[in-house]
């Protein structure tokens, strides 16, 4: 990489070679030879200097940074066993070089998750080992410079913390791990990423991801309702702020606003209603995303995480529900218990907290919903098992629940259902390419490429089986899905959430 | 005894303490941070007794790498195996009598070395060969390979070619393990594998080779895979 | 969660410094380990070669000498183990010495699958 000045690093504007292209879909995901620095000009927009201030950050990129990032980094391996563990035991036997969806599709070997890893590494190695001290570059240790710092950026932001490469590891070593703590280093010195900063920031104001103020959430739920009506004729209610509830659900701030996001809502609203449970919405908790992990920022993911607390405090539900979102169902199932609990003022009977899949799919079982699957038969419906979903969480009571679930629920609803290739599946999935707090559009080029294993494994039952309906339990999958479908060819309206086939085959009213 | 005699016997315990004090020293470490959150990788094992199920399958048959890349476990496996048979033929050395349980070990006792060496030379030219594995690979990657394959050609070497006599080798090491110096065998094969094994013992808590103590201590494979069950407490974590 | 750790460090402390352990349970600290002593036959002074060279070489005479006979069908009186035997009449307190001192299990002999009743064991003739 040429010399770089610390101000092109934080310049913003990414530099673009020409207009975004997608790979063509052949249905094939062949493993590429590797193409040094094919994907080293991407990098997000960097973060604002007040917004930075506000999460605690420094505004921008401190003079002692260097300095200040080793300092960070021996913070966080006293703090952070897997850091410590994966800083030291890879043997760089090359299991994972293949397994990245960024590494499959932009062929930078930096995008291999060994690659990545070995970035932060040479750090460790050249300030925290003896052997780096004493052996130098023979160890592969390297001094923290500006060019290794602006490859940092690039690079941990081509990760989308999947944890693919965790499955196929001898070791198990995560990259999610890894990539989390560059970036609450990176942060810690005042290089952080514009988009999770924002979106960070409108939490913190807000309440949510997108920023929708109690009067605009007020609006949209009443927005849904009337719409739910004036299709069916049956007035659904969408509560918001409702004292001593049954339910609280809390689900990802874009379900309130974006499509296909919405259609999953008006599915959640059909079962509650239909159920005759008492739920409600909550202002203060009105985000189940939780942006805190992306930039492996503790105080931030807890904080995030209290309001959640706050909500329940507040309203005193018997039961918390999660609505479809990836990230925010591991921080919910993995990190919740930790960072906000225990919730000894729920029902213990019911999973603390449950999904939304688990608690639909429970009350299929039951028999307490009437459903017409034919209302989806012109759907041929896949599954993409998100990430986080897939490798960080777990529904029902047994390993693999997250995987099985799903399905039983599509399956429930819907006739006509194809899995796509097994190597694209369940533990093995791949990244939708949008996540990890990679969601934003001056980075597309990274988001395409993240994508193309799905997209090939989707071409596949596309072609074969027809099918024109991938349905989803991810915010961010439907968000990236919609944006990177055109680019490939695909329609935007492939992409949809489980609840929206559940919303279009529970018969309302069939039952009281 | 003569000097090069006392001069390895000292260096043996140098070395043999800079292993045994740095591999617990670094084990101490992995063991003592903190894991300030369940971050076990799902699906996985919902007990400790599935853990434990889960870390044998790693360790003993390496599962993940099995599923992962036939070719570099089928070299990475072998070699294993044959560093275990290795090892374990070697316990005739620190111990008197020479375990009698380990009789065994007579049935492979000729195939061994190779076993170890072959696959070292497999997984060299693995390094090599692949492009992805060769951008990845450091020089001391390299090195400790060759190391391990000089260990072993030249352990080879004093078991059928330049021989040794196992009742010396025997007396030399229990002496040092006794504490009561005894005289090194003036072969010279002997003495290069002794010092090139020493250099290894040296080197391993400083390097990659730690992954031997460390993958007890990966925590997306040894925690089990129940936060809504059991709250995951670390103090830092409940206090931060 | 301290109880763990200190669990593990010493699960490894004490397989690594084993062989010092047994030791020391073996009261050889010090003492130094028991070398093995073989019992000398009383009837002959001299063994078919030098000392030396048995000591080094026995086990690649008796091959040579097994091959020779079962191959070719030469057998010779020198190099027999049958030969040994009318010496060393003790398996026990001259071979086994030193191959368990050593842990060496030699071939020869029917408890491990050789074609050899040793002298002392109870099938001999």
């Amino acid at each position: 990489m040429a010399e770089i000045t610390k101000e092109e690093l934080m310049t913003s504007a990414p530099k673009k070679k020409e207009p975004d292209k997608a790979p063509k879909l052949t249905g094939k995901i062949v493993k590429p030879k590797i193409v040094r620095g094919a994907a080293g000009h991407n990098k997000p927009y960097t973060a604002k200097p007040e917004l930075m201030e506000k999460l605690g950050f420094p505004g921008q990129l401190v003079d002692n940074w260097q300095e200040a990032a080793i300092r960070k980094m021996g913070e966080l391996l006293e703090k952070y066993k897997s850091l410590q563990v994966y800083m030291d035991i890879c043997v760089r036997c090359g299991a994972c070089t293949d397994k990245c969806q960024y590494f499959l599709s932009t062929k930078d070997p930096n995008n291999m998750p060994v690659g990545r890893a070995e970035l932060f590494r040479k750090v460790y190695r050249r300030y925290f080992t003896r052997e780096g001290k004493i052996l130098g570059k023979i160890a592969g240790a390297v001094d923290f410079d500006l060019e290794l710092l602006a490859e940092w950026y690039s690079y941990f932001h081509q990760c989308s913390q999947c944890r693919r490469c965790s499955v196929f590891c001898p070791y198990g070593i995560d990259t999610a791990e890894i990539s989390m703590a560059a970036r609450e280093i990176m942060d810690s010195i005042g290089l952080g990423e514009k988009y999770v900063v924002e979106v960070l920031g409108k939490v913190h104001d807000i309440g949510n991801n997108l920023g929708m103020n109690p009067k605009a959430l007020e609006n949209a739920l009443e927005f849904v309702e009337e719409e739910i009506e004036e299709e069916t004729g049956i007035p659904v209610k969408l509560p918001l702020d409702v004292e001593d509830a049954e339910v609280l659900l809390v689900t990802p701030s874009a379900d309130f606003f974006a499509s296909p996001h919405m259609e999953s809502l008006v599915g959640y609203a059909k079962v509650f209603h239909q159920a005759g449970i008492n739920w409600t919405f909550s202002t203060k908790a009105s985000e189940a995303g939780n942006f805190g992990m992306f930039i492996g920022n503790y105080g931030q993911m807890k904080k995030v995480a209290s309001r959640i607390n706050d909500a329940i405090h507040e309203l005193r539900p018997k039961r918390l529900v999660v609505g479809e979102c990836g990230h925010a169902w591991r921080v919910a199932y993995q990190f919740w218990n930790t960072l906000i609990g225990p919730f000894d003022t729920l029902n213990p009977k019911y999973p603390r907290p449950q999904h939304i899949v688990e608690f639909t799919l429970d009350l299929i079982n039951r028999g307490a919903l009437v459903i017409d699957k034919s209302a989806n038969d012109e759907f041929t419906v896949t599954f993409h098992d998100s990430c986080n979903v897939a490798r960080a969480t777990r529904m029902g009571d047994k390993p693999g629940g997250q995987f099985e679930l799903p399905r039983e629920l599509i399956k429930a609803v819907a006739n006509n259902y194809v899995e796509m290739d097994a190597e694209t599946i369940k533990a093995k999935t791949f990244c939708c390419g949008g996540g990890g707090g990679l969601l934003t559009d001056e980075i597309m080029e990274v988001r395409i490429n993240g994508a193309m294993p799905r997209m090939q494994a989707l071409h596949n039952v596309m072609e074969t089986h027809g099918v024109n309906f991938m349905a989803l339990i991810c915010a961010i999958c439907k968000a990236q899905f919609t944006a990177v479908f055109p680019k490939y060819g695909v329609p935007r309206e492939v992409a949809g959430g489980i609840h929206q086939l559940v919303g279009r085959a529970l018969v309302l009213g069939a039952k009281e | 005894m003569n000097g090069i005699s006392l001069f390895y016997i000292a260096f043996a315990y140098v070395a043999v303490a800079i292993f045994i004090i740095g591999f617990l020293a670094r084990v101490w470490k992995y063991a003592k941070t903190p894991s300030p959150l369940n971050i076990t990788l799902t699906p996985g094992p919902t007990s400790t007794t599935g853990v434990v199920y889960r870390m044998v399958q790693e360790v003993g048959f390496f599962k993940s790498l099995f599923y992962s890349n036939r070719i570099i476990w089928l070299g990475g496996y072998i070699m294993h195996l044959g560093l275990a048979l290795v090892l374990i033929k070697h316990f005739r050395f620190f111990f008197t009598p020479a375990p009698a349980s380990l009789a065994w070990i007579t049935t492979f006792e000729a195939y061994a070395g190779f076993i170890f060496l072959a696959p070292l030379l497999f997984l060299f030219a693995l390094r090599l060969i692949t492009d992805r594995t060769y951008y990845i690979s450091l020089i001391t990657d390299y090195g400790i390979l060759a190391l391990l394959m000089l260990i072993a050609a030249t352990g080879i070497l004093t078991k059928y070619y330049v021989r040794t006599d196992i009742i010396d080798v025997k007396a030399f090491v229990m002496g040092i393990v006794s504490f009561s110096p005894a005289a090194m065998p003036m072969d010279f094969i002997f003495i290069l594998h002794f010092t090139l094994v020493m250099l290894l013992l040296i080197y391993f808590p400083f390097s990659k080779l730690m992954h031997a103590g460390g993958i007890f201590f990966s925590p997306t494979r040894n925690q089990a895979d129940d936060p809504r069950e059991v709250r995951h407490v670390t103090p830092w974590a409940v206090k931060g | 969660m301290k109880i763990k750790a200190i669990g593990a460090f010493l699960i490894f402390a004490i397989v690594l410094a084993s062989p010092f352990l047994v030791a020391l349970a073996n009261g050889e600290i010090l003492k130094g380990a028991p070398q093995p002593k073989l019992e000398l036959p009383k009837n002959a002074t001299k063994c078919v070669e030098d000392t030396e060279y048995m000591a080094a070489n026995h086990m690649n005479i008796l091959k040579e000498e097994r091959e020779q006979a079962v191959r070719r069908g030469i057998r010779t009186k020198k190099h027999s183990l049958k030969n040994c035997f009318t010496c060393h009449t003790d398996k026990s307190k001259f071979c086994d010495r030193c191959h368990t001192y050593a842990g060496v299990q030699p071939t020869c002999f029917a408890e491990v699958g050789g074609c050899h009743y040793a002298p002392t064991s109870k099938k001999q003739e």
